[in-house]
């Protein structure tokens, strides 16, 4: 970020805690509530779809126009969780597991079964001006651009639409476009950009506004390496100087890893955990793995009796320990073995992750 | 509930939403700036139509000065006030109607809801068909043309009325498109939504009086197709009544009223692109 960015954003951080503090005291007749207040509430939110369920053929369709056979789809069943503000939250599970559907129930698009929300003080369904003023909601691969038209066209509708005052468009528009990469595409038609530059100025567009509660849904999906890297540092650096609060749902345990603190795993609509993310692994993988690099030749049976052998090649090994027992087993190993370097590490995440959802199933 | 802020007076946020459908209809004139052949070609389709279907009702007056009460020049008159009307819904409601279903489809809708903008005012008037623009004042023309044919004075009392009653005609118009519309989010895939206004709407080329019986009835009670077409020609004509346009007004409040009542509860269906 250039360094005008960087005051600009100071700057900006200082006049939203002024908005904010206002709105707070008058809300709570007392500043010292305003860290304890969560920004979001879910309490038992439920949202259930019946869907018409159909089998393949024609027939099978002929007799659905005249009996139509619904099955219930439980989206999100009974979940409660509580965010503060300026924590950024991920959420992990499998397709389907309800991620998309909780988001659109607090952004207001969809009217739970059940349930009590609130976010930023505001009940989303009511989708009150000043609330949607207060968020937005960015979703990888849809567009919310003028197609034929420029980025700016639409960053210029925003304006409107948001009422954000030229000042301070024109300053966040600096930051936004700095951090983003994206100067040299606002004035090109957005159907001439490619998937990456798009998603950039996506992400720009539902941004200066200067929400304070940001819902992103895949907002890296389909991205190159580059552009994901992009679109990471930058949500990093707005949560971080805005102290806006985010939730984020990705396929890219690295999008996880990177931003989020704090993980939410929720499977079959229920919430399977809720907590940091090395929680989650300790939790989760109650084994370590030790990667030793020999300097001789040893016996597989003697690398066995050590643990479960997961990678094995002539001068190395992967294997696993349980965790509890991880630093006596590691130092039997360099007594017992030729061993030039022993490194110890958890599994990757996405193992941790996939046994997780893999345990349920089996 | 906790932080909101007093809402915009009604001057104030008349002016913002003025505002808004400036720009989000330069933004679509600006799209379609490309296409000019397509405004021209447009412009000379529309005008073949018009004259085509003033000389066709000619037919009707072969054998007699009038037909159900209608002379020539006051069927032309009808026929450019529905020339007049049906431009605008292809021009306001049809570019939005139409991609009302790909809102739901792709998902774009998300979009719509999240914005801090009355979501009807968003959905009904983002876009702006260009090309039907020129209709209107065609229609309009025609209908100056058979005025003066007619060669009647308009008092300023009937041309109140024809306001009166063309802006509730309008209404009921737009009211209906906002109807439809909410229909794709109960079911997606309605891909006629437009086909079953353009339906109601054209049935008001023609006057009521010149259907019978049960259709007159349907067309005048049912839908608004009286209240489309004829009413406000019969003002503009010295024939209409103030209970008329008193009862009209009335309709077309309840109409808007009604079809934002639905909107809203259709939202409520709303279930998005994917869940």
């Amino acid at each position: 970020m250039s360094f005008l960015g960087r005051s600009l954003a100071g700057q900006f951080v200082t006049r939203m805690d002024v908005a904010l503090e206002a709105r707070y005291s008058s809300a709570e007749g007392d500043r010292g509530c305003q860290d304890l207040h969560p920004v979001i509430t879910v309490d038992g939110l439920v949202k259930h779809f019946r869907v018409h369920r159909r089998e393949a053929g024609m027939r099978a369709g002929l007799r659905g126009l005249v009996h139509r056979e619904y099955a219930l789809v439980r989206a999100v069943d009974g979940i409660s969780f509580r965010v503060a503000a300026g924590e950024v939250v991920g959420f992990l599970g499998p397709n389907g597991a309800g991620k998309t559907t909780t988001l659109k129930c607090l952004a207001g698009l969809l009217y739970p079964d059940a349930g009590a929300l609130d976010v930023a003080g505001f009940r989303p369904f009511e989708r009150d001006q000043d609330f949607l003023g207060t968020i937005t909601f960015v979703m990888g691969q849809r567009n919310q651009l003028y197609w034929d038209l420029p980025a700016m066209e639409t960053f210029h509708a925003n304006r409107e639409i948001y009422r954000i005052p030229r000042s301070d468009f024109e300053a966040t528009l600096d930051v936004v476009v700095n951090l983003l990469e994206i100067g040299p595409y606002l004035d090109r038609p957005v159907r001439n950009l490619s998937l990456g530059e798009r998603m950039r100025c996506e992400l720009a567009a539902g941004l200066l506004h200067r929400p304070r509660v940001l819902f992103l849904d895949e907002p890296t999906l389909g991205l190159d390496v580059t552009a994901q890297a992009a679109v990471r540092r930058f949500i990093s650096h707005y949560s971080h100087d805005y102290s806006a609060t985010v939730l984020l749902t990705s396929h890219y345990m690295a999008d996880i890893t990177a931003l989020a603190q704090r993980v939410l795993v929720i499977d079959h609509g229920v919430l399977r955990h809720d907590g940091d993310l090395a929680a989650l692994v300790a939790q989760r993988a109650p084994i370590r793995q030790i990667t030793v690099t020999l300097t001789g030749d040893v016996d597989d049976r003697a690398l066995a009796r050590f643990g479960n052998v997961v990678n094995r090649s002539k001068l190395s090994a992967v294997i696993e320990v349980p965790r509890d027992s991880i630093s006596a087993v590691a130092s039997q190993m360099l007594t017992a073995l030729p061993v030039s370097d022993v490194s110890i590490a958890d599994p990757p995440i996405e193992e941790v992750i996939d046994r997780l959802f893999t345990e349920r199933d089996g | 509930m906790a932080g909101r802020s007093p809402s915009l007076p009604g001057g104030q946020r008349l002016r913002r939403y003025l505002r808004l459908l400036r720009i989000f209809w330069s933004a679509t004139v600006q799209a379609e700036l490309e296409y000019r052949l397509n405004f021209l070609s447009n412009a000379l389709l529309s005008l073949f139509w018009l004259v085509w279907a003033a000389l066709g009702v000619g037919v009707y007056f072969r054998f007699g000065e009038t037909v159900n009460g209608w002379s020539y020049p006051e069927l032309l008159v009808v026929m450019g006030w529905f020339f007049a009307v049906n431009g605008l819904r292809q021009a306001v409601i049809q570019p939005n109607l139409g991609r009302m279903t790909e809102y739901v489809r792709m998902g774009t809708l998300d979009f719509v809801l999240t914005k801090p903008v009355n979501s009807q005012f968003m959905v009904s008037f983002r876009h702006l068909g260009i090309y039907n623009l020129l209709d209107p004042l065609l229609g309009i023309g025609l209908m100056v043309a058979a005025l003066i044919w007619r060669g009647e004075m308009v008092s300023v009392i009937d041309l109140v009325g024809w306001v009166v009653l063309g802006a509730g005609a309008l209404s009921v118009v737009y009211a209906l498109a906002v109807a439809i519309q909410s229909l794709a989010l109960w079911a997606i895939g309605g891909e006629a939504l437009d086909d079953l206004l353009q339906g109601v709407v054209e049935a008001g080329r023609f006057p009521v009086q010149m259907y019978r019986g049960f259709v007159r009835a349907l067309l005048t009670f049912a839908l608004p197709v009286a209240v489309m077409t004829t009413f406000p020609v019969e003002a503009l004509l010295g024939r209409t009544t103030l209970k008329l346009v008193v009862v009209v007004t009335l309709v077309a409040a309840a109409a808007l009223v009604g079809a934002s009542l639905v909107w809203r509860l259709s939202l409520r269906h709303y279930r998005g692109a994917s869940a």
